[in-house]
Order: structure tokens, then sequence, then C-alpha cells
């Protein structure tokens, strides 16, 4: 009798033995395979996709190192555009998002409840404060390009268009304080969403009295737009503004815009895939740089081509 | 700690009371699982150094082969610079020929490698230019840096660092990344000889594709760097370029070619050098030590179940062994625990290794002697017990009780009271020292008692026809000796020798010690009779049938040997005419050892 007892013991930690190894060679999941199951969505705004090619290649970049499939960018222009195609992504199995929000004050809600269940990263521009937004320090950045203005002689004005983006309002403050800090007055231009931004640019610029000297956008989808809208206009003002698309980088080495206020944003995706993949738990929180600073320069057509600075504005494709 | 001290102790103890099977099972077991986990340890130490050697092997492969990949690449970058140069900006008088065609040529058949190909005079200005494209307003190349290295050193051409193009417009708002080839040229107007630069723009692409189709099959990454420590290429070039990533490439610039182990980072990882000719660019091969051990999971689950599985066979094996070899230990411990509990007739268990095989036969050897002893132990005890049941049937002998009380009649009807006391005393102390309640081995002194009350009667009933002598050492009065032994000498004495003999007989009895050994003889100056009768009265049975008690010296003889072996008993020295000598032989036994002796109220 004991010896069938212990012959039935052996019997049954064999077959447990047996079973738990042919269960982990079937579906025990290595970290490759872990990783290859988590997917990244990125909801941007805009129309143009090639303006967050940079962007779009520090996603890629982290994505590559962490063995994940590179998401698909979507781009939408509204904020109810953005909130559906971020409802579509969870819905096609998304399981961390990347945002950049259009609107922080109109996503900032949806966002938050959305980040109780799954992780949530704003890259760029934010949408409220409980939700980490990985981007460089507008702030400062709006501080560098107004020093820079106000050495200008002649009449500054600034151009607004769109105040929904965090970015924009934390430039927008940072400038008006620095230029005031300068004692340079400023004129603001607000855009009429009526009116066609184009020919509000040139109109303005033909019009105004007295005679605009430098012009400011704190945009780059506006400063494309005053990109060709200054020629236009044909008058003899200077184009500052803040920007990271290859038309604002092209104006700037065409002499159209003289400086602009270019930050890492190849950085800012690489960070924001990283961040996320940390929350996802794809990989340690320690393996994240505990801090970090996004890169960020003014950018003139003097010094677009020197080592450091071409390696910050142009991608290499 | 102590408890660790009692550790082994307490394991000992615990082993010491399991099965020989399991003890078998269990070290068997663990000297295998130590073995195999040894094993397991080597093994997995030369795996891991081999697979450290073959990736090492491998990447190194890898690196010659992107050497040999970017030299060709360069070659060619070369030839299609060398081959402009010589074959047509030598050749043509640039105040009447116009370049473009040749140029073009050389540029559509090299078109996937090649961004532009253009020639400048020593002013900066462009000549020539495929493709066609109109060069940036204000733009200044003699301050590039392919143009300064091309006038610094005029012999060579010069490969770049990769840079952005900054040369022509470009209405598609993209710039390109280039590694410019410059070399200082002749350039021909009118006979007159001046200075040139020719730059082939290498596309960058060209460089990065090279290594993004090799970097794929290998560990770690590699990177290529120029002379001076330069990246030209990295996978993560951009993260370089962010400060998101360091590179320890200035460092690997101050390597020759070979293999280095060094710490970036706080990562250890393993370097391979390899430098390309002519350019000195060098490629780094980067293999941080974590990753020689990724990608083991499935593998462990392997090992771990082929390890596992080992150990369950090992354990049945082992416990199979350990049954074949505990079996017959197992089957002869069972015969002898029957054994113990006093089976003496049941078979003992003869099988198994020769070693077991033998200890059951003689296991059985020893149980047989051991019943044959036990056999000769319960035949002697029953031939003892016969033995005493004589004797004391000797003592109540009816014939000599009857005239013992005739006799004592006799005195009474003579008025001879005090003689009939006495004889009535001795009677009642003969018999009660016969009987002694019960117990076998007495003093010397009794026995001598016993045999001197015998002879007051019978020389009462003999009428003093023999007189007695004892001469016995007082000192062996305080031994011991079995009942009973004296008594039938002298009935003897009385019987076969005084009562035959015409005159005064005398019987004497003599103790003493000789050889520490006690000897006690009875004496008589009878007929006496020949040796062979004299030994025949200790080999013949009992002769009941004889005169006398019917008690023979035999009996006496057997008693003494039983209880105290082979060199104890009778010896009988008799002479005809002269008498006979009864010797009783007994070993010194001052401890009643044989039986606990109980005299009681025994004077």
């Amino acid at each position: 009798m004991k010896k069938f007892f212990g012959l039935i013991i052996y019997v049954c930690l064999l077959v447990c033995f047996l079973g738990t190894i042919v269960y982990l060679l079937l579906y025990g999941e290595d970290d490759a395979s872990k990783r290859k199951s988590a997917g990244i969505s990125v909801v941007l705004y805009g129309t143009d996709g090639d303006r967050w090619k940079q962007l779009e290649q520090g996603i890629g970049q982290a994505c590559t190192e962490l063995g994940i499939e590179k998401p698909v960018i979507t781009i939408a222009d509204s904020p109810g555009r953005q909130l559906s195609l971020i409802q579509r992504e969870i819905e096609s199995g998304a399981k961390g998002v990347i945002v950049t929000a259009i609107d922080g004050n109109a996503l900032s809600p949806y966002l938050e409840e959305l980040s109780a269940g799954i992780p949530v990263v704003m890259a760029k521009d934010g949408a409220g404060e409980k939700l980490t937004c990985i981007t460089a320090d507008d702030t400062a950045m709006a501080r560098e390009l107004a020093k820079s203005v106000a050495l200008e002689e002649g009449s500054i004005a600034l151009l607004v268009g769109s105040n929904d983006r965090e970015s924009v309002k934390k430039r927008y403050r940072a400038f008006l304080s620095q230029m005031e800090e300068s004692g340079r007055e400023i004129i603001v231009l607000e855009h009429d969403e009526d009116v066609d931004l184009k020919s509000f640019i040139a109109s303005r610029l033909a019009i105004y009295k007295p005679a605009i000297d430098v012009l400011v956008v704190l945009d780059n989808d506006i400063l494309e737009i005053a990109v060709g809208a200054v020629p236009a206009s044909m008058t003899e003002v200077k184009l500052y503004g803040f920007g990271n698309s290859a038309k604002v980088v092209y104006g700037l080495d065409r002499g159209v815009i003289e400086k602009i206020m270019f930050q890492n944003e190849y950085a800012i995706g690489y960070i924001s895939a990283m961040t996320l993949a940390a929350r996802m738990g794809i990989i340690n929180k320690s393996e994240l740089a505990p801090s970090y600073e996004i890169q960020y320069s003014l950018v003139s057509r003097e010094n677009m081509f020197d080592p450091e600075i071409e390696r910050l504005v142009f991608p290499i494709l | 700690m102590s408890f660790l001290k009692s550790l082994p102790g307490k394991l000992l103890s615990k082993t010491r009371a399991r099965s020989i099977q399991l003890m078998i099972a269990i070290s068997f077991t663990l000297v295998a699982v130590v073995c195999m986990v040894l094993m397991g340890v080597v093994l997995y130490i030369q795996f891991t150094q081999n697979l450290r050697q073959t990736i090492m092997q491998e990447n190194r492969k890898l690196v010659n082969q992107i050497a040999l990949n970017i030299n060709s690449y360069n070659t060619r970058m070369r030839g299609i610079s060398d081959s402009m140069y010589y074959n047509v900006i030598k050749k043509t008088d640039l105040s009447q020929q116009n370049l473009s065609r040749e140029m073009s040529l050389y540029y559509e058949a090299n078109t996937e490698s090649l961004v532009s190909i253009a020639l400048y005079d020593a002013n900066g200005v462009l000549l020539s230019a495929s493709p066609n494209a109109t060069p940036k307003n204000d733009l200044n190349v003699t301050k590039q840096e392919w143009f300064i290295r091309a006038n610094s050193i005029i012999e060579n051409p010069h490969f770049s660092t990769p840079h952005v193009q900054n040369l022509f417009e470009d209405s598609s708002q993209r710039r390109n990344w280039v590694i410019s080839l410059s070399r200082m040229v002749e350039l021909n107007k009118r006979g007159r000889t001046s200075r040139g630069v020719l730059l082939v723009d290498m596309s960058y692409s060209g460089i990065e594709m090279i290594f993004q189709q090799m970097s794929g099959a290998t560990a770690g990454y590699i990177y290529l760097i120029d002379k001076n420590g330069e990246i030209i290429y990295h996978p993560k070039q951009k993260l370089i370029y962010s400060g998101l990533f360091n590179e320890n490439n200035l460092a690997a610039a101050e390597y020759a070619d070979g293999i280095y182990s060094e710490t970036f980072a706080d990562v250890g990882r393993q370097v391979i050098i390899k430098t390309v000719s002519y350019t000195g660019w060098k490629i780094v091969s980067v293999i941080p030590n974590s990753e020689f051990n990724v990608n083991f999971s499935q593998m462990r689950i392997l090992v771990y179940a082929v390890v596992g599985l080992m150990i369950f066979l090992i354990i049945l094996v082992n416990y199979l062994i350990s049954s074949w070899v505990a079996g017959p230990i197992k089957k002869l411990d069972q015969s002898v625990k029957n054994l113990e509990n006093g089976s003496l007739d049941l078979d003992i268990y003869i099988g198994g290794p020769y070693e077991i095989e033998h200890l059951g036969k003689t296991i059985r050897s020893t149980v047989n002697q051991l019943r044959k002893l036990m056999d000769d132990i319960v035949k002697e005890q029953e031939q003892k017990r016969k033995s005493e049941f004589s004797a004391l049937q000797a003592q109540i002998n009816p014939h000599f009780l009857y005239n013992t009380l005739d006799s004592i009649v006799w005195m009474i009807e003579s008025d001879r009271y005090r003689e009939a006391i006495s004889m009535v005393t001795a009677l009642a102390r003969l018999f009660r020292i016969s009987l002694s309640k019960g117990n076998t081995i007495i003093t010397i002194r009794t026995e001598l008692q016993h045999a001197m009350d015998y002879l007051h009667i019978q020389s009462i009933r003999y009428k003093n026809k023999f007189t007695v002598e004892t001469n016995i050492d007082p000192y062996i009065e305080d031994y011991y000796t079995i009942k009973l032994i004296i008594q039938p000498l002298l009935e003897n004495a009385i019987y076969h020798a005084i009562e035959m003999m015409g005159g005064d007989g005398v019987i004497s009895i003599n103790g003493y010690f000789m050889n520490d050994d006690i000897y006690i003889e009875v004496k008589d100056n009878g007929l006496g009779m020949l040796p062979e009768k004299a030994e025949s009265l200790l080999e013949a049975e009992p002769a009941a049938e004889k005169k006398g008690s019917g008690f023979g010296l035999k009996n006496v003889h057997q008693r003494i040997q039983l209880y105290y072996g082979q060199q104890y008993g009778l010896e009988i020295d008799s002479e005809i005419d002269v008498g006979t000598i009864v010797r009783i032989h007994l070993p010194a036994n001052k401890n009643a050892d044989l039986e606990q002796v109980k005299e009681g109220g025994m004077a």
C-alpha cells in the first residue's frame, strides 16, 4: 500500500512537471513576444503628415530599440476628430497612446479618464496638468526668441492664430513678458478665423500703419502660411517664428524667414515612446533617464549648416 | 549557529532510522544530482564561452565584410573621381568645352550612389555640375570644409564626415545628407592651368544601407567613425546628436584593429575594431556583455525540462537499483526479525549478491548450531532433572527407611532412648538437607553434615562395625557444591566394602584444596576391585537393581559433570585387598551462581 502510494505521488509530480514545461514552451511569453504584442498608437494634430517627420522618426527609433512594431501615425485637425481617432485606436487594440493635443482644454477631461485605463503620454502639446507631457521648455524658447526679436529695429507684430494649444499659450505669455522686459512694444495681430490666414497676413503686412518690420509667429502651421504670405505682401518684413517642418526650414534657407526657434521633435518622439513603454511595463521605469532636456535652438540662415544645428534641423532619412 | 552544528547529527540520526533502500536511493540521487549540477555548470560555462566566441567570430566576419563593402564603395567613388579627373577634366579645355555631358554620364551611371558631381574653380565658382542645378545665392563654397581640405593636401582625394549638402537651390524642400569626396584638380583653359576642386557628393544613404543590410544579423551594433573619431554612421546617430545616447567613439579612434573589452557608461562590452584602408575610417562593432545572454528563455525552459526529467529518471532508476540491492538484505533482515521473534524453525533467506548469500548461509549455520545447542540444553536439563529425581528418590529408599526406623524401634524397646533420639534427629536432618527447600546447590559444610548424619545412622545399624575418620580442610566448607554427592559414595563404601569384610572397617572422608580445585575423598579399607571394574562404574547406567540404595556412582559423576563441566566428576582408585578411594573433583565455587542458594534455617 505504501509502495503504491509512493508510486502515485511520483507519477503525479512527473505529470505536473511535464505539464508545466509543455505550458511554458507553448504559451510562455518571452520578452520579445511580449513586446511584439504591445500596440502603440499615435494621434497628432494638423493636416500634413510630413510636418511630424522628426517626431515619427524618434518614435520609430524607440520602437526599434524596444522590439515593438512601429505605430501608424494618425492626424486630426480638430479636437472632436482627435477624440474619435483615439477611440478608434483603442477599439483596435491599442494598449498605449501618444497624443499631441490640438486643444488641451477640450481633450483633457477625456484623456484623463482614458489614462485611468490605458497609459497615455502627451507629446509636445499637453492637456492639463495631470497628464505627463514630453516637450521642450516653451517658456524658455519663447523668451529666447523674444530676446532675439527685441534686437531688431522697427515695429514688431505678433501674429496670433489659434491659442487652443497649451504650447502656444505658454509661448504667447512668455514672449509678451520678455518683450515687455525688453521695453519693446508689440502689435498683436489677431487672426479672424473667417478670413483666409494667408490673405490676412498679406493684407495686414501691406496696409498696417506704421509698417510692420518684424512679424513673429508662435506656431509652425501659421509660420508655414506666413512663409507664403510674406513674399506676397511685397514688404521687407522680417519673419521670426517657431517651426519644425521642412517647409519652414526651406523658408529659412531661402531667406524668407529670419530665424526660427527649432525644437528637437525627434527627441520628443523618442522620449514619449520610451515613457509610454515604461508605463505599459515593456521596460522598467529605471531604464528611463531620470531627467531629460529637449534641445532647442534659434536657427538662422547663417548657422543652419553648422554641424550641431544641421544635425538638429535636417532629418537623416 | 548551534542548530547548524547539530544539523549533521540530526540528519545522521534520522537516516539511521531509515531503511537501507531509502538510504541508498537518497545517497545515489544526491550524488547523481550533485554530479549533474556540476556537469551542468561546467557545460553551461563551456557553452556560454563557445557562444561568446561564436558571436565574436560572427561579428568579426561581419565587420570584415562591412569593411570590404565600405572599401569597395569608397574605391568606386574614388574611381569616379579619378576617372572624371584624369579622363575628362585633364583632357578638356574649359575655355572651349563644357563638361556637362561627360559629368552627366558619370552621374547617370552611378545615380544610386551619387547626389551630385560638381567642379569649382579656385574661387569657388561653379564650373559644371550634374545633375544640373542652380547654385545658391550668396553661397561661398570656399568656406566649406570639403573645399578647404581639398586645397590643404592637394595630392589626395578627401572624404568628409556626413553633412547636409549646401550647394544648390532645391525646390523639393529637402536637403541631402552626403559624404563629400573632394580633390584638387588642374583646370586647363587655353593651355593655362589653374586650380580647381572636383566634388563628388556621395549619398549618405549608400553608407547607411551597407550597415543596415548587414547589422541586422548580428548581436550588438556596428558603427563607423573617421580617423578622428567623428561618427560617420551610427544606428543611434540621431539619439547621439540629440544628447540621448553616448558613444565611446573618441576612445575607439585610438584603438588599433582587434578585439577589446571596455566599460562605457557602466556597461561592460566587447569591441571589435577594423580600419578601412585609404580613408582610415574605423568600423566599430559593440557587443554589450548582456547581449550574450539574451533570448535564452526558451532554451532555459528546455534546460530546466531536461534537468527535471533527468532528476525524475534518476529517482526512478535509483529506486529500482536500491530495491535490487536492498531486496535480499531486506529479506535476510526479515528472516532475522522472525528469528528474533523466536521462530527458530523458519528458513533463513539465502540469495542475492555473494556477500548477502554468504551472510545468509552463516546465519543459517549459526541458527542450526543454536538449534542444536538448545536441543542439547533441553536434553541436559532433562537429564539433570532425572538425576536429581533419582538422587531424591534414593534418599527416601524404603529399604533404608525401614531399616532405620526398625533400628529406632529396637532402641526404644531396649530403653536406649538417648541413642534413639540421636538417630531420629540424624534421620530428620538427613531428609531436611536432602530436600534443602528445593535448592540444588548447598555448602560443602552442609553436604558434609548430611554425610555425617548418614554415617551416624548406618554406624548404629551396623553396630559400629566401622569407624569414621574425617580430615576436612575447614576452608573448603564455605564453598558450594551440588547436594547429595558424598552420601552415595558412603553408601557404596558401606554396602560394597565394609559389609563384606571380616574385620573392622574404616571409612575416611578427606577434603582439601589442590590446584585451586576442591577434592573430597571417600576412602575405605574394604576388598577393593580391579581397575577395569572401577572404570566401568562411572560408565555403566545407574544400577538401580544393585544392592544398596540403587543409586550409583555414575549418577553422582554425571550430575557433577552436568553442572560443572566435563573436567570435573569422580575418580576411582581401587586396589584389591587394600581398599577403594572415590575422589570428588569440584570447582572452588564460592558464589552460588548456578542457582541462588538459600540455606534458610539449615545448620
